[in-house]
């Protein structure tokens, strides 16, 4: 191959090189060293559920609980109440018998105290569906702790 | 001589002003916690376990100069020195006799070490500047004729380039290739080869004489023939493997693109390209092109987040041919000697010139970001907690701290996305004989915080601070 045919192809894949670059190799659903745990939980009571960000036990003996991450964006179930916002993970927890209650303690660091943040749960009777701040919290030792029925559960504050 | 002491001195200086004081998160080094502790505690790192990397990284930790860290990162730069070194005589032997052949060999393993992929990898314990090492290494024992070594010893420097980091195995096949006639050796001589490769992963077999006396870090429990066959194989990342979606791969090609423009520019890009296409040896044609298309293939192809890593040997094998492209400038000037100098020159002020611009881009010598994570962690964590962490950097940097350095030895840290493993199980027994765990199993964290009710409950990770709750209270 003569040096001018050479040095045309280098040409044109440089060209092809620089016309299709980015700058982005990987996105942040691949998985690093660590495997990351999966975004739900589940046991037979009394077995409590641990979340990162929330603890959820069944007070109960015999049910099954599981617990569901949906994230920190709750609009996918309705808006939260004005002048609020998800300072939190939102779970969805499921118990078989329905009846059985959950204690639901939610990390209470003082930056989320200063935001005034309380325990919510979606009444999902209501049409449209609306956040009900869930009565009777306990706040004490960094934590913020309810006691509810099975639903959808949040950590709304002040944004 | 004085090219070898140009190279040290010019990469020695690059390196020593850029390089990490402490732990560093920087140029994808989340997992040097991880490679720090298990090189000082007799560990055994994450699969694949990286034997040959915890044996030499070992001297360096008992340098009487800054932190362990700093220590461990050292060795990561004097292999890219070394690198570099073997690069520069490697191609001082392959173009001996044409013009400016010393040259194009100095400038060709600068371009190497001061790319700022490489000079990233020079700055942060990983095992990549060792693995660039190796392979150079793999590349001169194989393509150099004149080099009087035995086809036992060539096997046996592939294997041990395997022991400190699997993906050296892609470069297995080459040592079917004959490059003194026919296409492929014969099979005694590939029979050698392959006893010389058995002979050097035998280096594996110091991961279970580590995993046999239960250290702090023991991934896979290599002790057992199962576990020890989990952790070489790199079981846990097998799906990872053939991940990345179509969408995927597409962008990253053109994130390649992006990434080879980054490391040696439009005009060492065209070099390169030129210089593939004007290799007249067979054997260092096969050689490069296939240790590039090899780790370019994995790395495109490998789903972790840190998955350019692999493409280092990439950036090696693209050194090599822009060699070879700028020799046969020189060779088109033969007769022109000013301009050779002149050509010469304004290269070599090219790569000079690109110092100050590459520096603050790969510069961590003022980066803290992990030892002040560690700092605030170890500060803010309740006496005797139960630390339950999410995200490698912070689960390696937490290991450094309270493994390797012996700080805080009252809690407990917990890789939450390890409990579901039995060997991390048995692992948090021996380590931390204070904490109840009942069951060896699929523990789950809602397990341990039941049955160690008195004490404080942390999490952490990447996404969010500290935060610690008291179970008890419930």
């Amino acid at each position: 191959m003569k040096r001018i045919t050479r040095f045309s192809i280098a040409i044109v894949l440089m060209g092809i090189l620089a016309l299709t670059a980015s700058g982005v190799w990987a996105s942040q659903k691949f998985k690093g060293t660590v495997p990351a745990l999966p975004s739900s939980g589940s046991g037979n009571c009394p077995h409590t559920i641990d979340m990162g960000t929330a603890l959820f036990t069944p007070l109960a003996d015999n049910c099954t609980m599981s617990v569901d991450l949906i994230g920190n964006d709750t609009g996918e179930y309705a808006d939260p109440p004005e002048d609020l916002a998800c300072v939190s993970d939102t779970f969805e927890v499921s118990i078989d018998p329905l009846t059985v209650l959950v204690r639901v303690c939610y990390a209470y660091p003082p930056e989320l105290a200063e935001k005034e943040a309380k325990i919510y749960k979606l009444n999902e009777e209501a049409n449209p569906n609306i956040w009900v701040e869930v009565p009777g919290a306990e706040i004490k030792d960094g934590v913020i702790c309810v006691t509810t029925t099975p639903g959808v559960i949040a950590l709304m504050g002040k944004p | 001589m004085y090219a070898s002491l140009a190279i040290i001195l010019i990469l020695g200086l690059c390196y020593s002003f850029a390089i990490a004081p402490d732990i560093t998160w920087a140029h994808f080094s989340a997992d040097g916690g991880d490679l720090i502790a298990a090189t000082a505690t007799g560990s055994v790192p994450h699969p694949g376990g990286y034997p040959l990397y915890l044996i030499l990284a070992r001297p360096f930790q008992f340098l009487p100069v800054g932190t362990l860290a700093f220590r461990t990162n050292l060795f990561s730069a004097l292999c890219t020195i070394l690198a570099a070194l073997v690069l520069y005589v490697f191609l001082i032997h392959q173009l001996h006799g044409r013009p400016r052949a010393k040259f194009v060999s100095v400038f060709a393993a600068l371009a190497y070490g001061l790319a700022p992929f490489v000079w990233g990898q020079a700055l942060v314990t990983e095992v990549y500047a060792l693995h660039g090492l190796l392979m150079i290494a793999c590349v001169y024992i194989l393509t150099l004729e004149k080099l009087n070594i035995s086809e036992w010893t060539r096997g046996f420097i592939f294997g041990v380039a395997a022991t400190n980091h699997l993906t050296s195995v892609m470069m297995f096949p080459l040592l079917l290739l004959n490059f003194r006639g026919g296409l492929f050796v014969s099979a005694r001589t590939f029979l050698i080869r392959c006893l010389g490769i058995a002979g050097g992963l035998l280096l594996y077999l110091l991961l279970p004489l580590r995993a046999y006396s239960d250290p702090p870090v023991n991934w896979g429990n290599a002790s057992t023939v199962g576990g020890f066959f989990w952790l070489v194989s790199g079981q846990i990342y097998h799906d990872y493997l053939f991940s990345p979606t179509f969408a995927d791969v597409i962008q990253r090609l053109r994130a390649f693109a992006g990434l080879l423009l980054e490391q040696y520019t439009w005009i060492g890009v065209l070099l390169g390209i030129y210089g593939l296409f004007t290799l007249r040896s067979q054997r260092i044609l096969f050689t490069t092109l296939w240790m590039g298309m090899a780790f370019l293939f994995y790395a495109v192809f490998y789903g972790s987040q840190d998955s350019q890593v692999n493409l280092l040997p990439v950036w090696l094998a693209f050194a090599i041919w822009i060699a070879y492209g700028l020799n046969d400038l020189f060779e088109l000037l033969h007769d022109r000697l000013k301009v050779q100098w002149s050509l010469a020159g304004l290269f070599f002020a090219l790569l000079m010139i690109r110092i100050p611009f590459t520096f603050p881009y790969v510069d961590v010598s003022g980066d803290a970001q992990a030892r002040n994570f560690i700092d605030q962690a170890l500060r803010e964590i309740p006496n005797n907690s139960l630390v339950f962490v999410e995200g490698d950097s912070q689960i390696f940097s937490l290991w450094y701290a309270q493994y390797a350095l012996h700080q805080r030895l009252d809690i407990a840290i917990i890789a939450k996305g390890l409990l579901p493993y039995t060997w991390y199980t048995e692992n948090l027994s021996h380590t931390y004989p204070g904490i109840s765990i009942s069951e060896h199993g699929k523990l789950q964290s809602g397990d341990l915080i039941a049955e160690n009710p008195k004490r404080v409950v942390c999490y952490i990770s990447a996404e969010k601070p500290l935060q610690c709750i008291q179970p008890t209270s419930q």
